[in-house]
């Protein structure tokens, strides 16, 4: 499905304290775009916005299916079908792996008939090495599993659109790299499109098709990675090409 | 006097909120899958967590009652109506009463803690993500198994009070166990009963309704955040709780006499 997605003049302020301040950004059909910035600039509550898990002060999300003809039909986010994988994975504890990842296509909008869930869970779990431990709980789980785990979750309901919200917190730099390989790969695979809340900065960019930069409120830059080497800032341009701050700039 | 009313129109603003939130879980539950499946399992979860302490609470308060009576109807001469002051009190009042107490200190501490932890880890978030009525799915079963369960284990207080009341009374005290028994049978109506199990229903409800609802939302605590906003989210689960059985308590009871 083509589609895009138009996020307009998002704000959110908490109390008096203003996160976002009209945020502007274009998601298209199978790309991978990473917002990134300094900590506390609310790149998870822009995610979070996205999704509706917070409400937005003001501004518009709007969504658009575009046709082969090449028509364009206003369509809602919930339509074009998305999950999110959160920083800290939210997996069960009390659930096994098979059913956290089984959750959304028995509980879910469009709940599926108990063999093919046990067909496509396993299947997945399959595909994302995780066939052996689908009983074991996510205590009994190392960290690089348990992310495995929640990118499942994220992945079975097959959707359009994937949040991932700091996917490589926590991962020493061999998983990290597993990580950012496996969305790459499932994007080719599942051809969905991902909006990648990260620090990780460059290493980021081998697998993104786009940058946000969010500062002050506000995306500051948008564009392919190797664009950044065209901002005329300096310290601006150290800071996305090496994700340092540098003195000057403190 | 103006901070009398402060009180009084937070308490109002609470107790409507909580009455929004377990109309949502009662209705929003509907939209849920496997909804029996839930229901049994939230029903077995807070029942067979607390039947083991419902009996032995049960047991040992009709003793005491059956001991206090006892003492008190000899020195008038009626010890013969030991049966109905025993099964009347504990039908009537302290059945629903004291069941629905243990039922807040043993299960419904580990509900608000259970949920109160989901909603800091995310997982109520991810469960919204995933077109899950979060609120239907984590409150409703449980409120519907408290409907069930408090009936149940406010009987088997009552079953096994009456027991207690034999046991020192007549066991212990000497007194005729037939004249027990008739007296118990005869003196028990059906009203006495209805009261009772609309008491039970009642405080299910509200004691379940509210344990939830401040699990779900401890992360709203202003001055307790994480861990600690979730301990809290319990004691004030457990005190709202056994403080609305009282209140409730009295009011239903001037209802129905």
């Amino acid at each position: 499905m083509n589609f895009q997605i138009n996020i307009k003049g998002l704000s959110k302020h908490f109390g008096t304290n203003v996160v976002l301040d009209g945020v502007d950004l274009q998601i298209t059909a199978e790309t991978i775009t990473a917002v990134i910035g300094k900590s506390g600039t609310g790149k998870s509550v822009l995610l979070k916005l996205i999704a509706g898990i917070l409400e937005k002060n003001s501004g518009t999300i709007e969504c658009t299916k575009i046709l082969e003809s090449g028509e364009a039909i206003p369509i809602s986010f919930n339509d074009i079908g998305f999950s999110y994988m959160f920083q800290n994975n939210a997996l069960f504890d009390s659930m096994t792996a098979f059913e956290n990842v089984a959750l959304p296509l028995i509980e879910g909008n469009n709940p599926l008939p108990k063999e093919k869930v046990k067909e496509k869970v396993n299947h997945l779990l399959e595909q994302l090495d995780l066939a052996s431990s689908s009983n074991r709980y996510p205590g009994e789980l190392s960290g690089g599993m348990n992310k495995r785990i929640a990118f499942a979750r994220a992945l079975v309901t097959e959707p359009k659109v994937v949040l991932f919200d700091e996917p490589t917190t926590g991962l020493d730099p061999e998983r990290k790299f597993t990580v950012f390989d496996m969305i790459e790969k499932y994007r080719n695979l599942f051809g969905f499109s991902a909006l990648l809340v990260s620090h990780d900065i460059p290493d980021v960019y081998k697998i993104v098709d786009s940058v946000a930069w969010l500062d002050e409120g506000k995306i500051q830059f948008f564009g392919k990675p190797e664009n950044i080497d065209l901002i005329s800032e300096i310290p601006i341009r150290e800071y996305l090409k090496t994700g340092r701050i540098s003195s000057r700039n403190l | 006097m103006k901070s009398l009313l402060i009180i009084l129109a937070n308490f109002v603003r609470e107790l409507g909120a909580i009455l929004l939130f377990i109309n949502k879980s009662l209705i929003a539950f509907w939209v849920c899958k496997n909804r029996l499946k839930k229901i049994i399992q939230s029903t077995l979860e807070i029942g067979c967590r607390c039947v083991f302490i419902v009996l032995i609470i049960g047991l040992f308060t009709g003793m005491v009652m059956g001991l206090q009576m006892y003492y008190t109807l000899i020195k008038f001469g009626a010890d013969a109506a030991l049966g109905t002051a025993v099964s009347l009190s504990l039908i009537r009042e302290l059945g629903p009463v004291l069941t629905a107490l243990m039922i807040v200190g043993q299960s419904g501490s580990a509900l608000c803690s259970e949920i109160g932890i989901q909603r800091n880890g995310e997982q109520v978030d991810a469960l919204e993500t995933m077109g899950i009525h979060s609120i239907g799915f984590l409150s409703g079963p449980r409120l519907y198994a408290g409907l069930i369960s408090f009936p149940i284990l406010t009987a088997f207080f009552d079953l096994i009070g009456l027991l207690g009341g034999y046991f020192s009374g007549c066991v212990l005290m000497g007194l005729d166990g037939d004249i027990y028994w008739k007296k118990v049978f005869y003196s028990v109506q059906f009203i006495d009963v209805y009261g009772g199990f609309i008491k039970s229903v009642c405080f299910g409800i509200f004691t379940i309704g509210i344990c939830t609802y401040e699990g779900y939302y401890a992360h709203l605590n202003s001055s307790y955040k994480g861990i600690q906003g979730v301990t809290q989210a319990a004691t004030k689960a457990v005190v709202k709780s056994s403080v609305l059985v009282l209140v409730f308590d009295y009011l239903i009871t001037s209802f129905l006499l």
